[in-house]
């Protein structure tokens, strides 16, 4: 009995003491007005959201809010790019995706290298696009390759550019521009 | 904040945004916010075969940092306001 009273009471509880916060407030009592403050102070962003920011309103500003859970591309400053689903993000554009791959392209050979879970430091990032899930990813011509396959290509790309730029460097005395 | 409200005015239009790393996206302003971070709609990459991973993005925020130009429409620069406003904001009110 004694157990399905206490399951029964909190709720008229919580309402009552809802409204005598509502009219000690209206009458000034410090202490709530202490526990309010304290509150906007650890969840500035509810009182925010809930005074003018409608849920609507997160598709009308710059806010990362509108592209939360979807899957996204994120293009970082040196030039790599990470697909995973946005989790988290802040005013900096820090942002945490989940079940991030890193997407690395050779000439037409392609791969995703899973990753994991990602914490992005705002500083690094470029761009965050939303992937529009109907369009092709990647232009048709372009192969899956293996992450083995993919490392092996780029290897030999950056040694032709090393060999590109020496080649250059030894032809400088030439004067050719 | 002069420019914030300036790109402010200019939500809806079509803008290219060229990017530090040279990518350049073409697309409908949709929103500014104070840090000049961008969010373009229905973006095309102007040089897309040299940016295939782009393909499918529709939609894209771009941090402001990163930011080199934006290309406005020609009929969105009106230099008499632009003018004006810096010149109110320079003395202060």
């Amino acid at each position: 009995m004694e157990c399905e009273n206490e399951f029964n009471q909190p709720k008229p509880m919580m309402e009552a003491e809802f409204e005598s916060t509502r009219v000690e407030l209206v009458l000034g009592n410090e202490c709530h007005l202490w526990r309010i403050f304290w509150c906007f102070l650890i969840y500035p962003k509810t009182f925010f959201t809930m005074s003018w920011e409608g849920p609507e309103d997160i598709y009308l500003s710059t806010s990362l809010a509108s592209y939360l859970d979807k899957k996204l591309l994120v293009l970082l400053r040196d030039g790599r790019k990470l697909m995973g689903i946005l989790r988290s993000f802040d005013q900096f554009a820090n942002a945490v995706l989940e079940g991030a791959s890193e997407r690395v392209i050779v000439g037409d050979l392609y791969c995703d290298i899973p990753l994991g879970l990602y914490v992005i430091r705002g500083e690094n990032v470029v761009l965050i696009g939303e992937l529009d899930l109907e369009r092709e990813e990647l232009p048709p011509h372009m192969t899956c390759v293996s992450t083995e396959e993919i490392k092996r290509a780029q290897k030999a790309d950056r040694e032709a550019s090393d060999l590109k730029g020496t080649m250059r460097k030894r032809m400088e005395f030439l004067d050719l521009d | 904040m002069l420019f914030f409200s300036y790109f402010k005015d200019l939500v809806g239009r079509e803008v290219t945004v060229e990017l530090k790393n040279d990518l350049a996206i073409r697309g409908t302003l949709h929103s500014v916010d104070q840090y000049l971070n961008i969010k373009l709609e229905n973006t095309r990459v102007v040089d897309q075969d040299k940016y295939p991973h782009m393909l499918s993005v529709r939609n894209c925020f771009i941090r402001g940092s990163v930011v080199r130009y934006v290309q406005l429409p020609p009929e969105g620069v009106d230099i008499e306001i632009l003018h004006d406003a810096t010149r109110r904001e320079a003395r202060g009110g």
